[in-house]
């Protein structure tokens, strides 16, 4: 490269020792995976595991090739990915009016209190049975679990950003004369984002979950029945490539809304507004 | 001028300025009483007898905790008094009011909105202004001194410029009350003047009334027509000073020998042994 290009250039920070240290910080990671891969498949192979208890992972990566250039990975793939997400959707929207509902009124948080509080305590996954005898063996009742699932940690999210007000920016609120509404959509609700965030960070696993469950109660498609017929067919490789390809949806997940973050919600960065459910 | 030393002026107080100008708020006897969680009671504010001019520019100066910030809320309608109360234009005061603008002890910013969108609350709250607002409220970033940070959030922002939007925001719908709580607490020295400046030639621009609470003396000599000085808690009034310096006041002023004797006279009211007149 010349000089005169050099010159033109944007300026770029020089490598430092910081840089280098960043440098070594970001293969930290990918460093020790394919170490721990390579000590998973020489350990299996020393020991002598059976592959049908813990399979090398070299017979997983074949595996899931295999279910790739079938196309069944995408097939099953896709129809959980839209009964998780038409079950997300249908929870979100029911737990932030629900949640806005409970902010707003303390007689409707009263009176709605005792059930949310008998669900909420129920495990969720005991009704996948009933919910099949209801909703039917189809798409349908994986959507209404998966809904089912999410629900809650976005309600309880969605309600402690909605009611973590500061006191002195309602005062300020009220100095202005701010009627309930405009509070409610200048103040309330950008306050609640960062916790509506985690919410839904937690409501996509939630979602996920809640549909392979039903896909295990009982379905023909999907990736937890093609989970249950790997199962069956002691097929350790192929329900572990299963399990990675499921691992893989909530990191990308992870990844996505952690980039929503970023560019939406820089401003509470310094806040700590994380809220397990 | 201070008053004689007897505990009996401290009880009532009119207004003694000059009393052509029409009465804009009146305190009458107003006090508040907060009942804390385990159920003691607080005095905040003794009964306060104060009237406040049209156009006049009101100092309030006491010991923290002594209840100013008590006293404003109550005059914004934020806080409902437990006793008398406060009449505006004649009326009493029962709620927040859009011709009441308000600059709180914290600047209180929105995280999420701008410097410009933060000024533009009101506005946003009060649809009505909302197209003429936005002209007003770039003139009024330019008047204290953030021309350039429109575009900035709070975050990026340092404690007195943070000050200066909240500045901004209690004018966009020129209020003709200004109430402002210790602005410029967080501000340097040499800033300070220059807000105490900046806020002079609003004020006589504007001819609004402006009542403003300030630990700094040599700020509410320069700035007010009258000095309130309050006792420590619970609040009432010492005495009243009359600032008779000449206007427009000028920085040159604070070092003259009547600035000095006023400054002095508040000084001895706010240090002087508390007579107990309860
Ligand atoms: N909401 C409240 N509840 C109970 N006590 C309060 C409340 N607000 C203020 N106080 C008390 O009232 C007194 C006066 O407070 P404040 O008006 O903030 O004083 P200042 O502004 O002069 O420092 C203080 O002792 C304070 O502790
Ligand atoms: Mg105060």
């Amino acid at each position: 490269m010349s000089d005169i290009t050099e010159g033109v250039a944007k300026p770029r920070p020089a490598p430092t020792p910081s840089n280098m240290g960043l440098w070594l910080d970001r293969l930290l990671v990918p460093v020790s995976v394919v170490a721990m891969v390579i000590f998973w498949e020489y350990s299996v192979t020393a020991f002598k595991v059976p592959e049908y208890l813990v399979p090398p992972p070299s017979a997983v990566f074949r595996s899931l090739s295999n279910m790739w250039n079938s196309g069944l990975l995408l097939t099953h793939g896709v129809i959980t990915l839209i009964e998780a997400a038409l079950g997300f959707v249908i929870a979100f929207v029911f737990s932030t009016i629900l949640a806005i509902c409970i902010a707003e009124s303390r007689l409707f948080e009263r009176l709605i209190y005792p059930y949310l509080a008998a669900l909420q305590s129920m495990p969720k996954v005991a009704i996948a049975p009933l919910v099949m005898i209801w909703f039917g063996m189809g798409i349908e009742s994986k959507i209404v679990l998966s809904a089912l699932l999410s629900f809650f940690p976005m309600l309880v999210n969605a309600v402690e950003g909605l009611k973590s007000v500061d006191d002195k920016r309602a005062r300020l609120f009220r100095s202005l004369g701010a009627s309930r509404f405009q509070t409610l959509r200048l103040l309330k609700i950008p306050n609640a984002l960062p916790f509506l965030l985690v919410g839904i960070e937690l409501g996509t696993i939630y979602a996920m979950l809640g549909a392979i469950v039903a896909e295990f109660v009982g379905a023909s498609q999907g990736l937890g029945a093609y989970l249950l017929s790997m199962n069956f067919q002691m097929d350790a490789a192929g329900s572990f490539a299963l399990l990675a390809v499921l691992a893989l949806y909530g990191i990308l997940m992870q990844f996505a809304l952690r980039a929503v973050r970023n560019r939406f919600l820089f401003w509470s960065r310094s806040n700590n507004h994380s809220q397990g459910a | 001028m201070a008053a004689g030393g007897s505990a009996a002026r401290v009880a009532s107080v009119p207004h003694p300025t000059a009393g052509n100008a029409p009465i804009l708020v009146e305190l009458q006897s107003v006090a508040k009483t907060y009942v804390s969680r385990d159920g003691t009671e607080v005095d905040a504010v003794r009964p306060i007898r104060f009237d406040i001019g049209n156009g006049e520019f009101v100092a309030i100066v006491g010991p923290s905790g002594c209840g100013k910030s008590t006293l404003l809320h109550m005059i914004a309608g934020l806080t409902r008094p437990t006793a008398g109360q406060i009449l505006l234009q004649g009326k009493p005061i029962l709620g927040t009011r859009h011709d009441i603008g308000i600059v709180f002890q914290d600047p209180v910013l929105l995280p999420w909105r701008t410097v410009k969108e933060n000024v533009l609350l009101p506005a946003a709250v009060r649809k009505s202004v909302l197209s003429s607002a936005s002209a007003r409220a770039a003139e009024l970033i330019d008047l204290v001194g953030l021309s350039g940070f429109e575009n900035k959030y709070p975050s990026e922002l340092s404690g007195g410029m943070q000050q200066r939007v909240g500045i901004a925001r209690a004018l966009l719908l020129d209020p003709s009350l200004l109430l402002l709580d210790e602005p410029f607490g967080a501000l340097d020295s040499m800033t300070r003047e220059q807000m105490n400046v900046e806020l002079l030639k609003i004020w006589s621009e504007s001819r609004k009334t402006v009542v403003l609470i300030t630990h700094d003396i040599n700020e509410a000599v320069f700035l007010a027509d009258r000095v309130l000085v309050m006792s420590a808690r619970p609040g009432r009034i010492v005495n009243v000073h009359t600032i008779t310096l000449p206007r427009p006041r000028t920085v040159s002023m604070i070092g003259s020998p009547e600035f000095g004797a006023l400054s002095q006279a508040i000084r001895a009211d706010l240090y002087a042994p508390r007579g107990d007149n309860s």
